[in-house]
């Protein structure tokens, strides 16, 4: 595909005269009657940017993000470290759908070095990453919420997460930052009463789920403030590249675990929510209803788990006595020395996954040393930070938290 | 449109797939409720809220007059067992965070940790061949200055609650997934 | 009126002082405030899934954590900015908590014994000086050198408009139903017929929403939108000044609800002058008072259940919906009292 470089910047251009003549502003420059609101990084409402909000009366004439103040230069660090030390420094910048993340890095290594996963461990990868984009969807919910000022559904959105929490304690041994998913498979099998307690955690967030609707999605006030803000037109999420619930909510039916189906998504059943509108009545529905399809997930995934190893054998035929003792007994994989230097060998290898907010692209290049020559990886919210510039101008400064909200832009995952 | 695609680069399976499209009996159609009835929603979101204030129901722990028993394998801290250890240094190069170095006793190398930079992600335990890291659940590490979280080796032979300072805290009590309440507190012991 | 008359000194004096400051005066007000305050939190944690504030006094499920706060708040170090109005910076929050408070000095609120100051139309004199407290609320706000601050009041400016007049329709209909401007003569009236809220119920939905959106309740939070506008008007006060900002939409939470019992459901009824004055005085407050809070908890109840709306949107529904009720309170209001 051929990119015209000049064209594109006039098709830019064109496009927010176009979205602008949508709005009926009636002020494009600024003057006399503009105030410039700096809503920074020490503003309870604005995470960890700074937006730039030109104001003329109420309306939001014109929006920057100003995004960057979390940069920990992560693909700069992975490339003198091996790369299984990368992988606690990859699950980082998302700190809210790790597992995905993770999930991507460990398969374009994989990719690279030419091995697969057994098939029970592929399973227990979804079943936490299922566990885990629930707690990301609350997330999201619960910052919604609290940016309206319904600071009730803020701490029930982090209390049902919470349950979510104690079950990847249960199988991985940590709270939020698990490690879980190394080159190979998994390090840990999962204990005897989980499926008994997965089950009562999801039928806890089954019958929460109707409090929500009352409380929450059917309550007038959130409605009214919710309801045709920030509609965003399919083409347009087309043209700006959006990802994630945000795209689905806008009626273009694209998901990354179906159009390429990582892991043991081709052999679970289940289906995407698409909604039409495109307000952030829709994003909010939208990752309600993912919620729902995810528990189907985890309960046919825990239904058709199949028995076996949980490492692959290219890694577990280097352990030592002692180690198979340990892997016999309690099914913990020790790792071998292999792993901590790694030498795949030379080329270039791509995974994509779908985390919480959208697709995460995975990159990596290697030139047959212990530590990779680039790693290039692109983050959901960084490619749906451009909303901020073209669905805020012409709405009113009350609805800048309330589409913040709805598009669910985490900084740190966008500034990496 | 300034984007022009080439045809007859593309690969075949995207091709089909712009094409075709998606299976469309795996899309759920959401459609947004139709708004009803003002006063009667207003009496539900009032009721619904009435209702946790009639029977509460706490997910939260009173800590630290309570605190919570983590189930087993939790990644608490840990020390080294020297007699074991047979000085490979691979916990030293695994380490993501850099925080185990380590020293000369008798001219073998052991290891000691700095607590400042652990991030408990348990590769050095798993990657030992040995087994020489005991684990514990022990997490409740309260310092109160900077030089107390690097060990010297014998802190870290020490077990973790003999050397490493902690708070006050009371009983402890299971967490138990519980299908009405969420969590569930039942006492240990 | 027969315990105490206007004039009789010292039993004046010593009723007036016990009026102002204990009863039903800065005393209750500090005590009420504190609980209701504290009720507002423990509330919002039952029904988010947590304990509230529990850890000052652990005994009395909390209870003290206010006087903790305000105790914390008064030993912060008080920072007055560069480029602010300074007059009108240290004068206005205190002004506005004043006209908030003064109305108290006008109310009856025992059955036989004069307030303060005593005079024939007392419920338009309290009305008109509680009108007088947003006004200074604006003030702070553009005299704190702010965006948000400035953008706060003019919030609190559209709205105060917007409010202020349907629940003087509404309260001036009510009165209209009894013939009187009195408030002594008003609770008679009703302990003879029925109670306000039963010979009005329009007035007195318009009335108790108006009082939530005055003093800042949910979901009409609007001038002082979090996560908006970082405090609203009161952004860049610290210190003693911020207790008293946060302080200052529950006392006229608290006055606003004493004016709705009074005229609404009855005040001191069912209790009416015995012979003892010390008795009459302590019941009659406490009844009073008793009413007064079961409004500020289903006040105060709305934080958990509600977000908050836009300005348009608020203003739009005082104008339309809540002033279309007023006006229909006053058309009932005549009919009922052609009849009565």
């Amino acid at each position: 595909m051929e990119v015209d470089r000049d064209s594109s910047n006039d098709f830019l251009s064109n496009l927010s005269q176009e979205l602008f003549m949508i709005r009926e502003t009636g002020v494009r420059e600024e003057g006399e009657r503009l105030i410039e609101l700096q809503i920074g990084p020490a503003h309870p409402g604005s995470g960890h940017m700074r937006i730039l909000a030109w104001v003329d009366g109420d309306i939001v004439v014109r929006c920057d993000p100003d995004i960057g103040f979390v940069h920990r230069t992560i693909e700069k660090l992975s490339e003198n470290r091996a790369y299984i030390k990368t992988i606690p420094l990859v699950e980082r910048p998302s700190l809210l759908d790790t597992t995905p993340i993770t999930i991507g890095y460990v398969n374009a290594v994989e990719k690279l070095m030419g091995i697969e996963a057994p098939p029970r461990a592929k399973y227990l990868r979804t079943i936490l990453a299922e566990i885990t984009r629930i707690a990301s969807h609350f997330y999201g919910i619960g910052i919604l919420a609290v940016f309206l000022g319904h600071s009730t559904g803020f701490m029930w959105a982090f209390g049902d997460r919470e349950v979510m929490i104690e079950l990847a304690t249960m199988l991985t041994g940590a709270r939020i930052t698990y490690a879980y998913v190394i080159p190979g498979g998994v390090r840990r099998d999962m204990p005897q009463n989980f499926p008994d307690q997965v089950e009562k955690g999801l039928r806890y967030i089954e019958r929460r789920l109707k409090d929500w609707e009352k409380l929450f999605l059917n309550n007038p006030v959130v409605e009214r403030r919710l309801r045709d803000i920030g509609v965003l037109k399919p083409v347009m999420a087309r043209r700006l590249g959006i990802t994630g619930p945000n795209l689905r909510a806008s009626g273009v039916d694209y998901d990354v675990r179906m159009a390429e189906p990582y892991e043991a998504y081709d052999e679970i059943d289940f289906m995407i929510p698409v909604a039409e509108e495109g307000d952030a009545y829709a994003r909010g529905l939208v990752r309600f209803k993912e919620i729902e399809q995810s528990i189907s997930i985890i309960r046919q995934a825990i239904k058709k788990i199949p028995d076996g190893d949980i490492i692959s054998p290219q890694i577990s035929r280097l352990f030592n006595p002692l180690m198979k003792k340990i892997y016999a007994e309690t099914r913990r994989v020790k790792f071998p020395s292999l792993l901590a230097t790694l030498k795949p060998p030379k080329g270039e290898a791509m995974a994509r996954v779908e985390a919480g907010r959208g697709e995460a692209l995975f990159h990596i290049i290697s030139d047959g040393s212990t530590n990779p020559y680039r790693f290039r990886f692109v983050t959901p919210s960084f490619r749906n930070v451009i909303l901020f510039k073209y669905l805020i101008p012409g709405h009113r400064v009350a609805d800048i938290p309330a589409i913040y909200g709805s598009i669910d832009y985490f900084p740190p995952e966008a500034d990496r | 449109m300034s984007l022009r695609i080439v045809e007859e680069e593309m690969d075949p399976e995207i091709k089909e797939l712009i094409e075709k499209g998606f299976d469309k009996t795996k899309v759920l159609k959401v459609s947004l409720p139709k708004p009803g009835a003002v006063v009667q929603r207003n009496v539900d979101a009032l009721l619904t809220g009435f209702k946790y204030v009639v029977k509460p129901m706490r997910l939260t722990i009173d800590y630290p007059y309570k605190a919570v028993e983590y189930p087993e394998g939790y990644r608490g801290m840990f020390r080294v067992d020297d007699n074991k250890c047979v000085g490979c240094t691979l916990c030293d190069v695994v380490c993501p965070a850099d925080a185990i170095r380590l020293v000369l006793k008798d001219k073998k190398k052991v290891p000691v940790i700095n607590w400042g930079r652990c991030i408990f992600c348990y590769f050095c335990v798993d990657i030992c061949p040995v087994e020489a890291f005991e684990t514990t659940k022990y997490h409740d590490a309260v310092f109160t200055r900077f030089e107390d979280m690097l060990t010297t080796l014998e802190e870290f032979t020490k077990r973790p609650e003999d050397y490493v300072p902690m708070r006050k805290i009371g009983k402890r009590y299971k967490v138990v997934i519980d299908e009405y309440r969420g969590l569930r507190y039942e006492p240990v012991g | 009126m027969v315990y105490i008359g206007p004039l009789e000194i010292p039993g004046r004096l010593i009723y007036d002082f016990l009026h102002i400051f204990i009863l039903p005066g800065f005393g209750a007000i500090l005590v009420l405030v504190i609980l209701i305050i504290w009720a507002e939190r423990k509330i919002a944690g039952l029904v988010q899934l947590r304990y509230g504030p529990l850890h000052v006094s652990r005994r009395i499920g909390g209870a003290l954590q206010l006087v903790a706060d305000l105790i914390r708040y008064s030993l912060q170090e008080f920072i007055v900015p560069e480029n602010v109005d300074k007059i009108a910076y240290l004068m206005a929050p205190a002004l506005a908590l004043l006209f908030a408070v003064i109305p108290i000095a006008f109310m009856p609120t025992a059955p036989g014994i004069a307030p303060p100051i005593y005079v024939e139309p007392n419920l338009l004199l309290i009305l008109a000086v509680i009108s007088l407290a947003p006004i200074f609320v604006i003030v702070t706000g553009v005299a704190s050198d702010n965006k948000f601050a400035f953008i706060g009041s003019l919030r609190e400016a559209f709205l105060m408009i917007s409010y202020e007049i349907p629940f003087i329709i509404s309260i001036l209909s009510t009165a209209l139903i009894y013939g009187t401007l009195d408030l002594y003569k008003i609770v008679e009236a009703q302990s003879k017929t029925f109670l306000g809220v039963l010979l009005n119920p329009f007035a007195a939905l318009v009335a108790y929403i108006a009082i939530l959106r005055i003093t800042g309740r949910f979901p009409f939070e609007i001038s002082e939108a979090e996560s908006e506008l970082v405090m609203g008007p009161y952004t860049e006060y610290s210190g003693l000044m911020y207790g008293v900002a946060m302080g200052i939409g529950y006392i006229k939470l608290y006055v606003y609800t004493l004016l709705f019992s009074i005229v609404f459901l009855g005040g001191w009824l069912p209790i009416s002058s015995t012979g003892n004055i010390v008795f009459d005085y302590i019941l009659g407050n406490i009844i009073l008072l008793i009413k007064a809070s079961i409004l500020m908890l289903i006040a105060v109840f709305l934080r958990s259940v509600y977000p908050r709306y836009r300005i348009d949107q608020a203003v739009r529904l005082g104008w339309s919906l809540i002033l279309i009720l007023s006006g229909a309170a006053v058309a009932w209001s005549l009919i009922i009292h052609l009849i009565i």
